[in-house]
């Protein structure tokens, strides 16, 4: 038990601060555990506050890395059930941005027992447009998200071959390519993106039974307020909270009062 | 141009420089509206300043670059300060996107919070456009190199597998690696016509056997891929198949015919854990690594079947004399290991003769295929029956000395005896030897074995047919 717990640590890059009832803050697509540094810091006063990166994200081991397991996000939602389980947390509470918050939903949806409050920031349970659903985004968007992305990681190598083969096996490279914050193996994310975006959640929200936040900005593109409505309305007893506030990353922009919102939902 | 080195220019000079650099510069408040644009980008933009101004910048990207925009490169910023590089798409008023290069930067206040965000926007189009014609290059180069190393990879490893099993085993695990699948199960059409998993794991509760297979054999008719995923109409069709599949967190199950030739052999199914389509060439992959290891299979068939003919009795479908003899080499070193008894069985037919020579060899065959059948019907399931020749019948008894042998003999002079539809009239019977070997007696030989049974069957013909005679070895 011992040594599998020392590789899911090493394998996520788990980070523990403070102590208290534990919080589990998983990361969206697009960066790493650094997105949380302007809300966890608040709770580490009297929580257990963890931190993890996605495996291709942040320092997580890549070479966990398995495509099988990784093309859908239930496979990240068994790593954060395997965290919490070898942490051996009880009364979670998740909160996750973005699609970090249906990873974490769903991981709830395995284990509700060891959860008890989930806050959701920013979740679209779809992106891409259905005859009767709005997500925002058409395929032809998402396909456009790949290329712009090829275009960030690969533009300006020249020796993009070997990195679209095997990034995961020459880390120098990646390193290389990425700022100092929300590292991300080039490869992994162009999976995770099309793993993100191409999506269908929806059934999975009504399986929800752990007390749940929804955290919405009132102008946002990437999951405008009437997707955020949807989730609130299908998750039971759940509850929606609309933030004056622009933009996908309120956790960034107006840290204060996504604190707010999570410390007056918990209590 | 000028060479007059002002120097103290006046804010018009600045002005014109901001305006009509030779690249875009906007700022925007801490949420991301735009506060000041120059000339240059309104220009390339096709736009007007009143259009812009308090508008967010991100509204200007292509939805795909939004995504990117709001996911990574606003986080970057927000916590690195600047993001440089950063390759977007820009809408025009026009309609065109505009592939462009931007570094933002941050501006704090005296609190440290975000007041503005500076943005330089270069047009990068003849560079974006030059690398997006490359990354397709590449793109198409690299899935036809891939799709030519997995036909290749499989086509070896499947000459150099020597089982059905392996064949279909690796089948499972080329297509688990090609489409990015959560697992993969291989299932065969077996000899009684039903499908039947061979290799892989199927992730599905095999209580739902019944209706899986409903979904095979769909497969196995239309002759091309069917894909069973979360849609109303799934669900009313797999009832089972479908809540089985939300059980194990899986989306959808794209199922492949193996097609041999023209005929379907069996079907492959990929589980995934989300939606997935697929496209023509990749559809085409899957079809084409399955024909190759529908070759294997067969091959492997059609050994098999020469393997079988050659030891077995085409008209009974009995072992036949050669196998019948390596059979008895068997058993004998089994005997001598075990310390157990074995009995050998030489039957011959009274009477078979006469359908022969009166009603012809259709008949006389159509007696030896019921003998053949009641022979195996009279014997235990660990016996072994085979035909030696002609009328001549050997039944081998692995741990059996005299008592059971003598027993299992009688239940087959009943049985051969009852009268035969097609002899009607005609009394068919038994005349029976055995050799009952003891391990402790001086070891024997498969020749000393089958002499001493034929003997003492010639010696139940003597003593009048119909009859069984033991001897000791």
């Amino acid at each position: 038990m011992a040594s599998s717990a020392v590789d899911v640590v090493a394998r996520n890059n788990v980070t523990i601060h403070g102590s208290g009832r534990p919080i589990v803050f998983a990361h969206g697509f697009g960066c790493s555990q650094d997105m949380w540094r302007r809300v966890a810091p608040h709770f580490a006063v009297d929580h257990q506050v963890v931190l993890f990166d996605h495996v291709g994200a942040g320092k997580s081991d890549v070479t966990a890395y398995r495509p099988g397991k990784y093309d859908s996000l239930e496979g990240y939602a068994s790593d954060v059930v395997e965290i919490v389980e070898q942490l051996d947390l009880t009364d979670v509470v998740l909160v996750g941005h973005s699609v970090g918050g249906i990873i974490g939903m769903l991981a709830a949806n395995r284990e509700p027992s060891r959860f008890a409050a989930l806050i959701l920031v920013g979740p679209s349970p779809r992106y891409v447009d259905t005859d009767d659903y709005t997500g925002g985004f058409s395929q032809v968007d998402i396909d456009g998200l790949l290329d712009v992305l090829d275009a960030n990681y690969f533009g300006w190598s020249e020796t993009m071959a070997p990195v679209m083969m095997g990034a995961a096996e020459q880390p120098e490279l990646s390193d290389e390519l990425n700022e100092s914050f929300c590292r991300t193996d080039p490869t992994i994310a162009r999976h995770f993106a099309r793993v993100t975006f191409l999506s269908d959640n929806r059934p999975d929200l009504d399986d929800v039974t752990v007390p749940t936040l929804v955290v919405q900005s009132r102008d946002d593109v990437i999951a405008p307020v009437a997707v955020g409505e949807y989730v609130a309305k299908h998750v039971a007893g759940s509850k929606l909270v609309v933030l004056p506030v622009t933009g996908h990353c309120a956790h960034l922009s107006a840290p204060d009062q996504v604190v707010t919102a999570i410390r007056d939902f918990l209590s | 141009m000028s060479t007059d080195p002002s120097p103290s220019p006046d804010t018009g000079y600045f002005e014109a420089l901001y305006q009509s650099a030779p690249f875009g510069y906007l700022i925007t408040d801490h949420e991301d509206l735009i506060l000041r644009v120059n000339g240059t980008l309104l220009a390339w933009g096709g736009y007007e300043e009143h259009q812009l101004v308090g508008q967010p910048f991100r509204n200007l990207l292509t939805p795909g670059s939004q995504l990117l925009y709001e996911t990574r490169h606003r986080p970057v910023l927000g916590l690195q300060g600047t993001a440089n590089e950063m390759s977007l798409q820009l809408v025009t008023a026009a309609g065109p996107t505009l592939p462009v290069l931007i570094n933002a930067a941050s501006v704090l206040d005296e609190r440290g919070n975000l007041s503005e965000v500076r943005i330089g926007v270069l047009d990068a189009s003849s560079r974006v456009s030059y690398e997006q014609e490359l990354r397709a290059a590449q793109r198409t180069a690299e899935s036809l190199s891939a799709r030519v190393a997995i036909l290749q990879g499989a086509s070896a490893a499947f000459a150099t597998s020597d089982t059905e099993a392996l064949i279909a085993q690796i089948l499972a695990s080329i297509l688990e690696d090609a489409l990015v699948a959560a697992a993969v199960c291989v299932a065969l059409v077996n000899s009684a016509g039903e499908l039947e998993v061979v290799a892989g794991t199927n992730p599905l509760d095999v209580l739902i056997r019944e209706e899986s297979n409903r979904v095979g054999n769909a497969v196995l008719q239309l002759e091309r891929p069917v894909v069973v995923g979360r849609s109303d109409e799934d669900r009313k069709q797999y009832p089972l198949v479908t809540s089985a599949l939300r059980e194990a967190r899986l989306h959808c199950v794209a199922v492949f015919p193996i097609m041999n030739d023209a005929t379907p052999i069996g079907v492959t199914a990929a589980f995934f854990g989300r939606e997935r389509s697929f496209t023509s060439s990749e559809t085409e992959m899957v079809l084409s690594v399955a024909r190759q290891a529908s070759q294997g299979l067969t091959r492997m068939r059609a050994q098999d079947q020469l393997a079988y003919a050659a030891l077995h009795d085409q008209l009974t479908g009995l072992a036949n004399r050669a196998f019948v003899r390596e059979s008895i080499a068997l058993a004998v070193s089994s005997s001598a290991n075990t310390f157990r008894p074995v009995s050998v069985m030489f039957i011959d037919l009274d009477g078979f003769k006469a359908v022969n020579d009166q009603l012809g060899h259709r008949e006389g065959d159509a007696v030896l295929r019921e003998v053949a059948k009641r022979l195996s019907a009279s014997v235990r399931a660990a016996d072994f029956v085979g035909r030696y020749g002609g009328d001549e019948f050997v039944v081998i008894c692995h741990d059996t000395g005299e008592r059971e042998s003598a027993a299992i003999a009688a239940r087959i002079h009943r049985e051969i005896r009852l009268p035969y539809p097609e002899a009607e009239g005609f009394a068919v019977s038994a005349s029976i030897g055995i050799a009952v070997h003891e391990a402790s007696h001086e070891p024997t030989t498969v020749d000393g074995l089958i002499g001493a049974a034929d003997a003492a069957m010639y010696e139940s013909k003597r003593l009048g047919r119909d009859r069984t005679t033991q001897v000791l070895l």
